[in-house]
């Protein structure tokens, strides 16, 4: 974790807090109903916003390598957000303003958006020891980790003809994908806080950039065209997914002993790790839609790799031994990954359906092969006796034994990163559809998906970089191919006010994430009860499988 | 004999009171409310779930006279290819507009393409019903800010704010001669714009001048993505309320996928916004409704209301005699939430649906629908249409509507909108609107 705490923050954090509060306040006075706070008569100017409450309990005791202690019943989470939104057509303004001259003479029509957002998460405060000792041990980066100030979205928007040009801190998504990313992987997530119990757009993180698109008409059979482009400048951002703090409650299950050597490193902020896309998408007749796209930009999960320090190395002769735990690193980085692919949904009449489809090629993307990513642990050794290695355990606090190691690391060299093209693709279905049994005055909307993974030169080797328990050495393997089914299923009754849904995606592996939720609206809350839960092997999502929760979150809407 | 002209007269007098509608009309006088009390004298001439509202005390109706002709109200396009498009098109056999002498599909229809109905025609429901839709087009782009409400019988329940924008491609003649490659007969983009949770939800409509199912596209912010959507779920209940999609402006499903008879025309009473025409404003750019004109305050408003919650307050509407012709529809598919459905459309101005009735599945009723109008006009008189002030959905069984505010202060309506472009509805343009 990077973000460090500067001096005057606290100060300028509470004048931040102490803002909202009031803004909030002020905007609540004025409402009676759910619109939009508008400055003006016109409605151009629309100010709206909400305030959230989510405290999230464990279901079952931790296990494994699971470092967040936590038993069935703890809290893990209680996560405070207030968003203010503001929303703003400069059209009406641009004709009378005259500093917006430009824009008139120009013909452009222009808008922007900003959104605030405020998060504290206070089970550092108020959660069992087990999570308020960690901020005893490591308050800076606890208190770091468990609030955030933001300037979460902003950008204007400048429309001219067929070009539109879209500047700031915004999201972007494209494919055809949902629950998990193929084509839709330029936002970084912040797993950090729920990982897949979250929704995604509560995960995505925005970044500054440009954006554009061109309308292009019609080319022969092919209608709707829009040629797409983004740019992420490095220098202007270059964030990537955040990794969760050791100890936290999402933390990944990692065996102890490697916490202390744990360094993420992220991209730094220069032109080479910029982002950038090209996307053209259109239509071909009534209803096809397609989409062509690539794009650069960084993965969600780190690259894992051993390295060693080599001045912290034992020089013995013409060798060096690794001694001590110090020199040994497990080194996180963000290799960026380039993605080319496309994507399509196309309505079938005859049966009311929406079939969707899409397929992605991750050039060089990172993987993990234990004995390329740690071959500091795989080289040659200085053996030594059993008794020896003991009192090494005692004197080092960790068996080396554990790592697979039979002595001292003579000569260690850092791991590396492979690097696979790999296959990517989805299929999947939307159907609305009548269960009058269940709902005679609502439909059902059907959501499924099937997801393939492909990795034409596999390596048996090939393994997610989380240690099966209770062995640190011994990984998940992943395989040629790979494939996973998700469903989503959802309803409402008492006049929309009650919206039940059952989210459920099952790896062919042996790994089933289940995820009923029952929303209820009493105008202006928002009451909503989530029930999240893993089970089956220790693979792909599995790994999260002792993470089982209830949340419960209450939602204030002001507008 | 006295005794068989005494039997006579006992008979006369009986048949008076139990003829259903016999001599109703004439009892009606503008001026009169009608309440509990005197719920006799409108039996027939209003659909029978609005008598009943009357009856049981739900409503009470103050009967008047316009002072304006409702026929007058057709917009300029309208009237000036009256006369021109009398007997110019015709309906195939699935309902589509031919062009009556070559049988072909007309490459662009100014104004409404059937201005005289004849009631014997087989056709005559399927006319009306298109020309329902080209006088809408012959208000040019329009855009249509409203407040979806919930009200059951304890008063408001929640809100959602939202705006309709619409684009047509057909029936309004200053499009004619622009480029219409997709065949569209219109677009139309529905926001909705609060509350928070759902707000930047917009669904984009593509409707063809064929036989084509809709093209229709959402935007859901939860998943940042324009989603291809099936047209198939316009029965399904809008965002659940007491409407769904095709019950806006009482009908708004797609001709061909329907079947329709016309059953009779009669005298009714339908129920108007104001009784006088109310203030329209031209600007640079469009005409539009103003903040002079008063908004319809609503019984869950006031303490002392006597009337169902839903209802404009005091006796606000102005229920005035009209010409109706009732229609019956049935959807083609058989997954369509409801049975039968029956409009009654102002034969005064044939252009103009007041009611919907809903039936169920099963043919039992359901709820009804009412979309109440209102004249505008600019003080010039030379734009002079009716507006949308209120639309309403009652659920009989749940006791519960859902009503759409149209104009007041806070709704600005825009018709004849020159902001608006073609590109706005393209996929690209609606992606502009969406977060």
């Amino acid at each position: 974790m990077e973000r460090t705490v500067q001096g005057g923050a606290r100060m300028k954090r509470r004048i931040w807090v102490f803002g909202a509060i009031s803004l909030g306040l002020f905007l609540s006075a004025f409402l009676r109903e759910a619109q939009a706070f508008c400055i003006d008569e016109q409605k151009t100017l629309r100010v709206s916003a909400k305030l959230q409450t989510r405290a999230t309990f464990r279901l079952q005791d931790h296990e494994g390598y699971t470092y967040a202690r936590a038993t069935a019943g703890d809290l893990v989470q209680w996560r405070n957000l207030a968003l203010l939104e503001i929303n703003h057509d400069l059209r009406e303004l641009t004709n009378t303003l005259g500093l917006l001259w430009p824009l008139k003479k120009l013909q452009i029509e222009s808008r922007y958006h900003l959104v605030g957002r405020f998060m504290y998460d206070a089970l550092y405060n108020v959660g069992s020891d087990k999570f308020k000792s960690l901020r005893e041990q490591d308050p800076e980066n606890i208190d770091s980790f468990k609030q955030a100030y933001d300037l979460w979205e902003c950008y204007f928007d400048f429309i001219r003809g067929p070009w539109f040009l879209r500047v700031g801190r915004q999201n972007i998504a494209w494919g055809e994908t949902d629950i998990f990313r193929l084509l839709d992987g330029i936002n970084p997530l912040d797993n950090t806080f729920g990982g897949p119990f979250e929704d995604l757009d509560d995960r995505r993180i925005p970044l500054w950039m440009l954006r554009a698109t061109r309308d292009m008409g019609s080319v022969g059979p092919l209608s709707s065209i829009v040629l797409e482009g983004f740019w992420v400048p490095g220098p202007w951002d270059a964030r990537v997914a955040p990794f969760a703090a050791i100890g936290t409650p999402y933390f990944a299950p990692l065996p102890e002993l490697f916490h202390a050597a744990i360094r993420v490193n992220t991209p730094d902020k220069k032109w080479a790790n910029s982002r950038w896309g090209v996307r053209l998408a259109g239509m071909a007749g009534a209803n096809l839609n397609w989409s062509l796209g690539h794009y650069k930009s960084f993965l969600d999960t780190p690259a894992w790799r051993s390295a060693v320090d080599e001045n912290k190395l034992l020089q013995v002769g013409d060798n060096k031994l690794l001694t001590s735990l110090d020199a040994f690193l497990l080194e996180g980085s963000f290799p960026s990954v380039q993605v080319t692919g496309a994507s399509m949904s196309y309505f079938e009449a005859m049966t009311n359906v929406v079939l969707r489809g899409e397929v992605a090629w991750f050039w060089d993307e990172p993987v993990f092969i234990p004995e390329v990513s740690l071959s500091t642990l795989g080289g040659p050794t200085l053996a030594l006796s059993p008794p020896v290695l003991d009192l090494a355990t005692g004197l080092l606090g960790v068996d080396i034994r554990d790592l697979g190691l039979d002595g001292l690391p003579l000569n260690p060299q850092s791991g590396q990163i492979p690097k696979k093209n790999i296959l990517r693709f989805m299929v999947g279905l939307d159907k609305q559809l009548w269960i009058r049994p269940l709902n005679k005055k609502n439909m059902f909307f059907l959501s499924a998906q099937y997801f393939g993974q492909w990795v034409p030169d596999h390596e048996d080797g090939m393994a997610q970089p989380v240690p099966i328990y209770p062995n640190a050495i011994v990984f998940p393997g992943v395989k040629a191919y790979e494939n996973s089914v998700t469903a989503m299923l959802s309803t409402t009754y008492m006049k929309g006010n009650l919206a039940p849904q059952l989210a459920l995606a099952y790896d062919l592996r042996g790994a089933w994430l289940v995820q009923p939720q029952v929303g209820f609206t009493y105008e202006p809350f928002r009451f909503m009860i989530q029930y999240s839960a893993i089970a089956g092997n220790f693979t792909n999502f599995g790994i999260l499988r002792d993470r089982d929760q209830i949340s419960f979150i209450l939602t204030y809407l002001l507008s | 004999m006295r005794f068989g002209k005494l039997l006579s007269l006992c008979l006369v007098c009986l048949g008076l009171t139990v003829s259903p509608g016999s001599s109703a009309s004439a009892d009606v006088l503008a001026g009169e409310v009608i309440d509990k009390t005197n719920w006799e004298k409108i039996e027939g001439m209003v659909p029978q779930p609005i008598l009943n509202y009357v009856k049981k005390g739900d409503l009470a109706m103050r009967v008047d006279d316009l002072a304006y002709d409702p026929a007058e109200f057709m917009t300029s396009y309208d009237k000036e290819h009256f006369e021109s498009n009398k007997g110019k098109y015709a309906l195939n056999e699935d309902d589509l507009i031919i062009e009556a002498q070559s049988g072909k599909a007309p490459d662009f229809i100014e104004g409404v393409p059937f201005p005289e109905i004849d009631v014997d025609d087989p056709k005559a429901a399927a006319k009306l019903v298109h020309n329902h839709y080209y006088h809408g087009f012959t208000q040019g782009n329009v855009v249509f800010p409203y407040q979806v409400e919930w009200v059951g019988r304890g008063g408001f329940e929640r809100a959602v704010e939202g705006q309709m924008t619409q684009f047509p491609m057909d029936g309004y003649p200053p499009r004619k001669g622009c480029v219409n490659k997709e065949n569209i007969e219109r677009y139309s983009i529905l926001q909705i714009l609060a509350p928070f949770d759902i707000a930047g939800t917009n669904i984009l409509l593509w409707r063809y001048r064929d036989a084509r199912f809709d093209s229709t596209f959402g935007y859901i912010p939860a998943i940042r993505r324009v989603r291809r959507m099936s047209p198939a779920n316009r029965s399904d209940a809008y965002i659940g309320t007491d409407m769904c999609v095709d019950d806006a402006w009482c009908f708004d499903g797609k001709t061909t996928a329907f079947t329709w008879k016309l059953l009779r025309k009669q005298e009714g009473l339908l129920p108007y916004g104001f009784k006088e025409v109310q203030p329209f404003r031209k600007t640079s750019n469009a005409c539009v409704t103003t903040e002079r004109t008063p908004c319809l305050e609503l019984n869950y408003e006031r303490k002392d209301a006597q009337t169902a919650p839903w209802f404009p307050a005091g006796n606000k509407l102005v229920w005035t005699k009209r010409p109706v012709y009732v229609v019956e529809l049935k959807a083609r598919d058989p997954y369509y939430n409801y049975g039968k459905q029956r409009l009654w459309i102002d034969a005064g101005n044939p252009l103009v649906t007041v009611f919907k009735l809903i039936y169920d599945r099963a043919d039992e009723y359901w709820k009804n629908v009412w979309l109440v109008f209102s004249a505008v006009a600019t003080d010039d008189d030379r734009v002079r249409i009716l507006a949308t002030p209120y639309m309403l959905s009652i659920d009989d069984r749940a006791d519960h509507a859902t009503l759409l505010q149209g104009f007041c202060k806070k709704n600005i309506q825009r018709y004849y909108d020159a902001l608006q472009k073609e590109r706005d509805y393209s996929l690209a343009g609606f992606q502009r609107l969406c977060k």
